[in-house]
């Protein structure tokens, strides 16, 4: 049986996490064996591609660049180690991301077919390389108007953090003579709006412009109709100007847009609107958009219930990870879940809500755990508050610890699997309550009810993860899991690699790819997921010292091997 | 006398450097200098708040803070 690639972010355009063809299982996962720990000049934010045996792998931040202000793609033969293409861009310092990155942050498409790369950078810019040596083809600018590719849209705002682009490309080659589509805006900027792309595949001029800062309550955008502030000179044709600036701004697309093939629709989630509030919130904030995948126009639009939150006082509670498609009964659904802790399964071609739950566990009587999700005012610098209910309750405050994860299905025992926990920089909570949450949820796909054994504490926790769950403080599952056969991969930020049983939750396997940094807002530390194809497994790492980055590949022993 | 980046910017941040390696080596001179602006709004103090150095380390002193911009005023020597 041919084995999958893992050719863009979460496996392939529908995002499953799912890997066929692989002779990695249950019975010998633990035999896994470190093949490669590559010394890369940068960290490693992001998920790499594998296909056909070679790595493709960006970095966040790159020492050769020019003060260190630039990225750096590789692809990399994994069963050598050996760098055997680069593709090296230098921006100026006030170019980048607002937290630092000058890189990229992206899982890459790789499409044999037209043997072209694309990735996304933190400059706004969507990269379209050589897949054989990475030369450049085309790059296309996002934030600022570039008429050679018909891109109109200028999204900047003075002082104030640029449109960046974290969105990984996904690829439909079918729409029209190819397509790929990204998401690129700024949440935390109250000038700038969000925006989905759709460009040629061939030449990467926009076809079609999306803008998910709504412009009127109540009625759908429609595609190329841009905000005036955006627009800074003349329009290509099919474009036109709205009649004002949207109120709502942010609602911006951070992770990658899902394609459906049998609708032809591309599914976007989107982060929260500025100005802020709890749900509901207003415009295309907080949800999952829905574009027909040819022309743009608006499908449909799901927001996170406001009692799906942990707490009604949650706030800023985007969907950080992208949708997950997968078919039940001849039925297209789609999952995702939300920062505010919730896990929604959508009909995809109507977006009716099927089902949801909170992945943060409660008491068994149903009562909130005060330590899980504890909301502090801005000027408390205590680590780790412990604050009651009900005070969390009546201050609205980030939700930290909810799911920034895509979801990976496992069509052969109906299961969900998702990562819950997030970044680890705050004082209010290391991004998880780990002696009561999982940082890895596996679920039946219908009822959404957990699927590995639970013990009969309170709350009740997973009997046979652990180890290595509920036991280090910290260590969250800000990423996305992979399934492979029977078994479930994920990363933490400890950070560490695992494998999982996907029926029982015993751990099978893991690797400790280094230790989190103390740096900038007080730690970092991320591996965002393994790659996994044939039976090579890639994870790339955010870490302490080294030159801020790791990358290492995985492979089953010989004997497995043959 | 001049402030040099040898003699004293580099030993402020070298207990820093491997919490810093994943944005850029504080120890070295073109990476201090292409980012000093950035650098410098982290280490003083922002509405109360001082992001650079991360706890457990404290804040450098207004001391260090007005070297580090004397440097920068005096064009960055090496």
């Amino acid at each position: 049986m041919a084995h999958s690639n893992w050719w863009m972010y979460h496996g392939d355009p529908a995002h499953t996490g799912l890997v066929t063809g692989s002779g990695i299982n249950a019975r010998n996962a633990h035999t896994l064996k470190l093949l490669h720990d590559i010394d890369v000049p940068g960290p490693v934010l992001s998920v790499p591609a594998l296909v056909d045996g070679f790595v493709y792998v960006g970095l966040a931040n790159s020492h050769d660049a020019e003060g260190a202000n630039g990225g750096q793609f590789l692809k990399i033969n994994a069963e050598s180690g050996q760098t055997v293409a680069k593709f090296e861009w230098s921006i100026d310092a006030t170019e980048g991301d607002s937290h630092g990155f000058m890189g990229m942050g992206c899982t890459p498409a790789i499409f044999k077919d037209t043997n072209q790369v694309f990735f996304t950078a933190f400059n706004g810019k969507l990269y379209c390389l050589d897949n054989s040596d990475l030369t450049l083809q085309w790059v296309a600018d996002l934030r600022h108007a570039d008429p050679a590719h018909n891109q109109p849209v200028t999204n900047v705002a003075p002082g104030a953090p640029p449109a960046a682009g974290w969105s990984s490309p996904v690829v439909a080659h079918d729409i029209l003579n190819g397509c790929v589509y990204v998401g690129i805006g700024e949440g935390e900027n109250p000038g700038l709006f969000g925006f989905v792309f759709c460009l040629d595949m061939s030449t990467g001029n926009v076809i079609w412009v999306y803008c998910t800062c709504q412009f009127a309550d109540g009625v759908p955008n429609q595609p190329n109709v841009l905000p005036p502030a955006v627009v800074k000179g003349a329009l290509p044709p099919n474009f036109s100007v709205g009649p004002a600036n949207p109120a709502i701004r942010g609602c911006s697309v951070w992770s990658s847009i899902a394609y459906d093939d049998q609708l032809s629709r591309i599914f976007c989630t989107t982060g929260n609107p500025v100005p802020d509030s709890a749900l509901p919130s207003k415009g295309f904030s907080n949800g999952i958009l829905s574009l027909d995948a040819t022309t743009g126009q608006f499908r449909g639009f799901f927001q996170a219930l406001p009692e799906s939150s942990y707490r009604a006082s949650d706030v800023d509670v985007d969907f950080g990870g992208s949708p997950a498609l997968f078919t039940v009964n001849g039925r297209r659904l789609l999952a995702a879940g939300c920062k505010n802790g919730g896990l929604f399964v959508l009909d995809a071609a109507s977006m009716e809500l099927v089902n949801w739950r909170q992945l943060l566990p409660y008491y068994n009587d149903g009562r909130q755990i005060p330590t899980v999700d504890p909301h502090v005012g801005p000027n408390d610098q205590r680590m780790d508050p412990r604050m009651p209910n009900r005070m969390s309750d009546s201050e609205d405050q980030e939700n930290y610890s909810g799911t920034y994860s895509t979801p990976a299905i496992y069509p052969d025992l109906g299961r969900i699997y998702i990562g819950i926990g997030g970044n680890n920089y705050h004082n209010v909570q290391a991004g998880i309550d780990y002696a009561t949450t999982p940082f890895l949820r596996a679920m039946q796909w219908q009822s959404l009810a957990d699927a590995w054994e639970m013990d009969k504490s309170d709350p009740r926790l997973y009997v046979q993860a652990q180890p290595p769950m509920y036991r280090t403080p910290g260590e969250s599952g800000l990423s996305s899991p992979a399934v492979v056969n029977d078994v479930v991969f994920c990363s933490t930020s400890k950070i560490a690699i695992y494998a999982f049983h996907a029926y029982t939750g015993k751990m099978l396997w893991k690797d400790e790819l280094g230790e989190q940094t103390g740096g900038f807002n007080g730690g970092y530390g991320y591996c965002l997921g393994p790659a996994i194809s044939g039976n090579y497994v890639v994870a790339g790492a955010l870490v302490f010292g080294r030159r801020g980055g790791v990358l290492r590949i995985y492979t089953l022993p010989d004997a497995e091997n043959q | 006398m001049a402030v040099s980046f040898e003699k004293d910017i580099a030993p402020l941040f070298v207990q820093f450097r491997s919490s810093m390696m994943w944005r850029l080596d504080l120890t070295r001179f073109e990476d201090v200098k292409a980012n000093a602006s950035t650098i410098y709004s982290q280490i003083v103090p922002n509405q109360g708040i001082v992001n650079m150095p991360p706890p457990p380390y404290p804040p450098l002193t207004k001391e260090q803070t007005q070297l580090f911009k004397s440097w920068m005023d005096e064009g960055f020597p090496g």
